[in-house]
């Protein structure tokens, strides 16, 4: 637990010296101004020259006792349209899994990027939502003008 | 020369010296890497090192250079091959080299080269050469090679340094900041293996006074140049200290005897830009090596002209590198101070005045990012110092200190400057940024909003009173863009206070005629970023105007007013979506009104979404009024700007020569259809708005106890004519463009807001009409998963109806029909997976339904889920994992069902277990092992045959791994038996698919 605040607590300071474009990440403070800096509300904006350009999407970070050993959990608040997002809006991705890529060095910088490199291309061998998953798969040009939809609807400032 | 080209092993040092004088020539690509193949190769041969020490005697520098590189590849690839001796005998002709360049006058390049390998040396046989500065440092000062072995009997350090020539003290600072250079970069592992921070923490008593002689104070005049190298090696050393310290808590004290002179060279402007990067390194990433003299010392020198007169030219706008650096370092200071500072802001002067400096930080001239680069980093460290007050408020419980009105006073000051820097240029000025620009001044605001945000949890609702006397004052002097900014604040406090009451009295004091009136008849033509706040302002504090109501109507006029704007009609829509919902009962007076607005501003070419919004909004003031007979009028008036669109689209698509629709899909649609098709998507889209706004708000109670008595008043009685309206919206629509995949979605998602209602409503129709508009869809209906997904929410919502039999009934026919004429699931995964949902849907409720199916159809649909398990794509296996665990766990159901059930179980059974087996013993994908297991661990607890069904799988021909053998898998199956269905089943699975995927899939770990 110690090292799990101590961690969260450097990653602040990193992404408070060093972030990219665009992006927003921070701790939430409850009404009563205490903060929970395991559950960090976070921003993602499409990158430039896709799709999802100019479109800014709301992430909830949520971190675990175990973190940094265990990964956080990412999660699209509202859920997202996207193949790799559970209807839950939880984000399915090779690097957020404890069995698979997930490593105690990845920074939330690199999360964050991560998630965005995802939202322009999807990994169609772990579908977590069927609706967008098989629009990807079956109807691309609908596919694209329901993400342009999207964006329209989350602009970035 | 000729077979050199080829490629081959020069076999002379001519050859070899002409090789790469040839590299070094400007050339094609291709030779030049065939040259550098062909030198490496010579290099790692095993005449690499002779050949290394013949190139460093050769006339041409850039052979020179190359030999001491050919000395650094056989160092880190061929040390092992040196006995003690030869590593002795090494080190003796690298230090020999480098005294024949001292005596050569040789260039840098290749002394720097030399000091590198002599790092590679250390780096291999640091146990033999442990004081290699001492050692090289009397080499040098002797100008001879002496065996390390006799260090002892060397004289004293200080002593060597006093007679030092500065030539060869470059050397020994270039070897010795290249050594922690390199030791830092070396890996954790390596570093503990050859323990390298001990075995250079000795060096640092040697480093340190030769350090010292040259940047402690000048009176002997010595070289820049040599001062300049004197500060780079203790940056280095600094630095690399950090990381002994974090790894092993070594601690280099004797490189903190030079920090005070180091400070003291800031001033001087040979030494500035390294010594201020390195402080503004040690202070922002390891400020405890620093002592409190230090700080003392640090906080004397931000009080000196020299600092005054640098700060001046920052804030004056120079943010040249060196200037910025400056800024950058009274940052680091203020976050390694943030404590003191904040305790201390009212009373200790040094404090005062670095606050009163970080503060006019902020203030800097020009366009923060733009222009102002220092805004960005300040604005950091006031976000640091809220938040560390905020910490220190809300850690003593009940009690704020008794310091904090002293940073407050600070804090208060700041923000006033970031609300001068966040105004927005002239928008002509601000489209002619570049995007990295733009993107960046809007992050810089939304800092400045957490700020804000972060401080009303200090300050409270008071601070509200100052962005409300900036706007009061920006209205008067009539600027555009200080009144924005003032907005733009207030809108960043809605999420902290916009439910709480004791705002009103501050809010009274901008939301008030004069205000209105300006934004209503505006003196002079207000930018629409202006107009966007104001809006925003809106959407932040629909709580206020529910309390208030006096001023929604003026709120709502403006809305309204700016809607055909179409940079504004994003923000004026969301504006009037919001208030309409929140304040819907006080605003039914006001019904025939905005019925009045819409058809005024329906003419103007509203874009899609922003009459989807108004129409929300409308509606959810129609779903306020009490009596449903009264909401039949203003809905019928809403459908009737729905269907004006319809007839638009019907008449457009009748003009057009009559078309083949069947084989129209996206790609081959004329284009002639595009307009009739934006309108019917509209038309659709705005229903489906109306019956989003129409939904009985979730936060409402729920009356359990109530039986459903309403009279059927929308499905037979007066509100009839409205669902009969809406149903042929839908179906005309769908009958002229369902060929279109959009139009099929919009149709359903009309559907969809009626099935989530509890209550009955307008959206809410007779299952019968959404089942019989829902089963005309066939094989070539684009989207039709969407459409099966639609049947699945309709038997999921159902309420008691008469006619359900005969709807799921329908819907059963319906979809067999669909699941038979695909053949295979893998033909069509998305419908595979919504028919396989649709059956699962029909447990436990209509199991009896399924179960009376045409008995041929029911085979194959019970196949076909099989075949989903044991197929490849992932979501129809999951579906048919989720049907299966449903219907293995049916019990207990009446006389006859339950009979029929364990039937068609004893039939399907053991096809099951093969089903389950065959993806468990290696099929399946890792992530699908949990939803696999479901009904595994349902067939062991519901089926006493279960076990022999599963072992019959596990040993029959069908099971698809070779790496487990029969023993395994009859204690694979025992295990899962005994945890007859508990958790634990799901590490088993998952450890016997590993077995069976064969142990070197394992992910590494």
């Amino acid at each position: 637990m110690a090292l799990c605040m101590n961690r969260l607590n450097e990653e602040r300071k990193q992404w408070r010296r060093d972030h990219p474009f665009g992006f927003y990440a921070k701790p939430q403070r409850n009404a009563q101004g205490v903060l929970d800096l395991k559950t960090w509300e976070c921003g993602i904006p499409g990158k430039e020259k896709t799709l999802w350009e100019g479109g800014l999407f709301k992430l909830s970070v949520i971190f675990p006792d175990e973190y940094p050993t265990k990964p956080p959990k990412c999660k699209f608040v509202p859920p997202l349209f996207h193949p790799n997002v559970y209807p839950s809006g939880t984000v399915c991705l090779s690097i957020l899994n404890e069995e698979e890529g997930w490593k105690p060095a990845i920074t939330i910088k690199q999360i964050l990027l991560g998630v965005q490199d995802l939202l322009d291309d999807p990994n169609p061998d772990s579908p977590a939502q069927a609706d967008a998953y098989h629009l990807f798969r079956r109807d691309r040009a609908a596919y694209e003008n329901k993400i342009k939809r999207i964006v329209r609807e989350n602009p970035a400032p | 020369m000729a077979n050199m080209d080829e490629g081959q092993i020069p076999t002379s040092l001519e050859e070899v010296e002409a090789l790469i004088l040839q590299l070094y020539q400007p050339g094609a690509s291709e030779k030049v890497s065939k040259t550098q193949e062909t030198l490496q190769k010579l290099q790692r041969s095993p005449e690499g090192w002779q050949l290394a020490n013949s190139l460093l005697g050769n006339k041409a520098e850039s052979v020179r250079f190359f030999g001491a590189l050919t000395f650094i590849v056989k160092l880190n690839t061929d040390a092992k091959s040196l006995n003690d001796d030869d590593a002795q005998a090494l080190l003796g002709t690298l230090i020999g080299w480098l005294i024949r360049c001292l005596e050569n006058g040789e260039g840098a390049l290749v002394i720097r080269k030399l000091c590198s390998t002599l790092v590679a040396y250390f780096l291999q046989f640091s146990v033999s050469w442990t004081r290699c500065v001492k050692h090289l440092m009397y080499c040098l000062c002797t100008d001879q090679v002496t065996p390390y072995g006799t260090i002892e009997e060397s004289p004293e350090t200080a002593f060597l340094i006093q007679n030092i020539t500065a030539n060869k003290a470059i050397i020994i600072l270039w070897f010795a900041a290249n050594l922690v250079e390199e030791v830092g970069k070396t890996d954790s592992s390596s570093m503990k293996q050859h323990r390298f921070h001990r075995r250079v923490a000795p060096n640092a008593d040697d480093i340190v006074p030769l350090i010292q002689k040259y940047i402690s104070d000048n009176s002997s005049g010595a070289d820049s140049k040599v001062r300049q190298e004197a500060m780079r090696c203790f940056q280095a050393w600094v630095s690399y200290s950090h990381r002994a310290f974090v790894d092993d808590e070594i601690v280099l004290d004797p490189l903190q005897t030079l920090t005070k002179p180091a400070i003291m060279c800031l001033v001087d402007d040979t030494l500035y830009e390294t010594t201020v990067e390195l402080f503004s390194d040690v202070l922002a990433n390891y400020s405890k090596f620093l002592r409190k003299e230090d700080f003392t010392l640090l906080y004397s020198i931000f009080s000196s002209p020299w600092a005054q007169e640098r700060y001046e030219r920052l804030v004056k706008g120079d943010y040249d590198f060196d200037s910025l650096q400056f800024g950058l370092f009274l940052i680091a200071f203020g976050d390694a101070t943030v404590e003191d500072l904040i305790k201390q802001a009212d009373s200790d002067a040094q404090c005062e005045h670095v606050l009163s400096a970080l503060c006019g930080l902020l203030g800097a001239e020009g366009y923060a990012v733009y222009e102002d680069k220092v805004f960005v980093p300040a604005l950091e460290f006031w976000n640091t110092l809220v938040e560390t007050m905020l910490d220190h408020t809300y850690s003593q419980l009940g009690t704020h200190p008794s310091w904090l009105a002293g940073p407050m006073r600070y804090v208060m000051q700041a923000i006033q400057k970031c609300w001068k820097k966040i105004q927005f240029p002239p928008p002509h000025e601000f489209r002619s940024w570049d995007s990295v620009d733009r993107t960046g001044f809007k992050d810089a605001r939304r800092d400045v909003g957490d700020i804000l945000e972060s401080y009303y949890l200090v300050a409270g609702i008071p601070i509200l009173d100052v962005f409300i006397d900036l706007s009061r004052q920006s209205i008067n002097a009539g600027n555009w863009a200080e009144l924005e900014a003032s907005l733009y604040c207030l809108t960043r406090f809605s999420d902290c206070l916009a439910s709480d009451k004791r705002c009103d009295e501050y809010l009274h004091k901008i939301f008030e005629p004069s205000l209105f009136a300006v934004f209503t008849n505006p003196p002079t033509e207000i930018p629409v970023q202006t107009m966007k706040t104001f809006l925003a302002l809106f959407s932040g504090y629909p709580d206020y105007f529910q309390r208030h109501t006096d001023n929604l109507p003026s709120a709502l006029n403006i809305a309204f007013g700016t809607i055909s704007t179409p940079a504004l009609a994003k923000s004026a829509s969301n504006a009037i979506v919001k208030l309409c919902s929140d304040c819907r009962t006080v605003l039914i007076p006001e019904l025939p009104a905005f019925l009045q607005q819409f058809s005024n501003i329906t003419h103007a070419s509203l874009d899609s979404n922003v009459k989807e919004g108004i129409l929300e909004g409308i509606a959810s003031i129609i779903q306020a009024l009490p009596i449903e007979r009264a909401k039949v009028a203003p809905l019928g008036q809403l459908l009737h700007f729905v269907e004006a669109d319809v007839e638009r689209c019907l008449s457009l698509i009748s003009q057009q020569p009559a078309a083949d629709l069947s084989t129209l899909n996206t790609s081959n649609i004329p284009p002639n259809y595009d307009t009739a098709l934006e309108l019917g998507l509209m038309a659709l889209r705005c229903l489906a708005s109306i019956a989003k706004g129409i939904q009985v708000p979730t936060d409402k109670p729920v009356d359990l106890e109530k039986k459903t008595t309403t009279p059927p008043f929308w499905t037979t009685g007066e509100g009839s004519v409205i669902q009969q309206r809406i149903i042929s919206v839908i179906v005309r629509t769908y009958d002229a463009l369902y060929f279109r995949s959009e139009i099929v979605d919009a149709a359903c998602c009309v559907f969809q807001n009626g099935f989530v209602e509890i209550e009955p409503g307008p959206f809410v129709f007779p299952p019968i009409t959404v089942a019989q508009f829902l089963i005309k869809s066939g094989p070539l209906t684009p989207q039709l998963g969407t459409v099966i997904k639609t049947a699945c929410s309709l038997i999921s919502s159902h309420r008691s109806d008469d006619r359900i039999d005969e709807v799921i009934n329908a819907l059963l026919n319906w979809i067999a029909q669909l699941l038979q004429n695909l053949g295979e699931p893998s033909n069509d995964p998305e419908i595979a997976q919504n028919g396989i949902d649709l059956l699962y849907r029909l447990i436990p409720t209509y199991v009896n339904n399924l179960l009376s199916h045409q008995p041929s159809s029911l085979e194959f649909l019970f196949v076909f889920t099989l075949k989903a398990l044991t197929g490849s794509d992932p979501l129809p296996k999951i579906s048919a994992a989720d049907f299966w665990s449903a219907f293995v766990s049916l019990q207990n159901q009446e006389f006859p069902l339950q009979g029929s059930i364990d039937a068609a179980l004893q039939h399907l059974g053991p096809l099951l277990a093969q089903a389950l087996i065959y993806n468990i013993g290696g099929n399946a994908a890792r992530s699908d092992l949990d939803k696999l297991s479901e009904p595994l661990k349902k067939l062991v607890v519901r089926q006493v045959q279960a076990k022999s069904w599963l072992e019959a799988a596990l040993l029959g021909d069908n099971f698809p791994s070779n790496k487990v053998t029969d023993k395994e898998k009859m204690t694979f199956l025992q295990k899962v038996v005994n945890l007859r269905g508990a958790r634990g089943t799901n590490q088993v699975v998952r450890e016997f698919w590993l077995a069976c995927r064969g142990s070197n899939f394992a992910y590494a770990s």
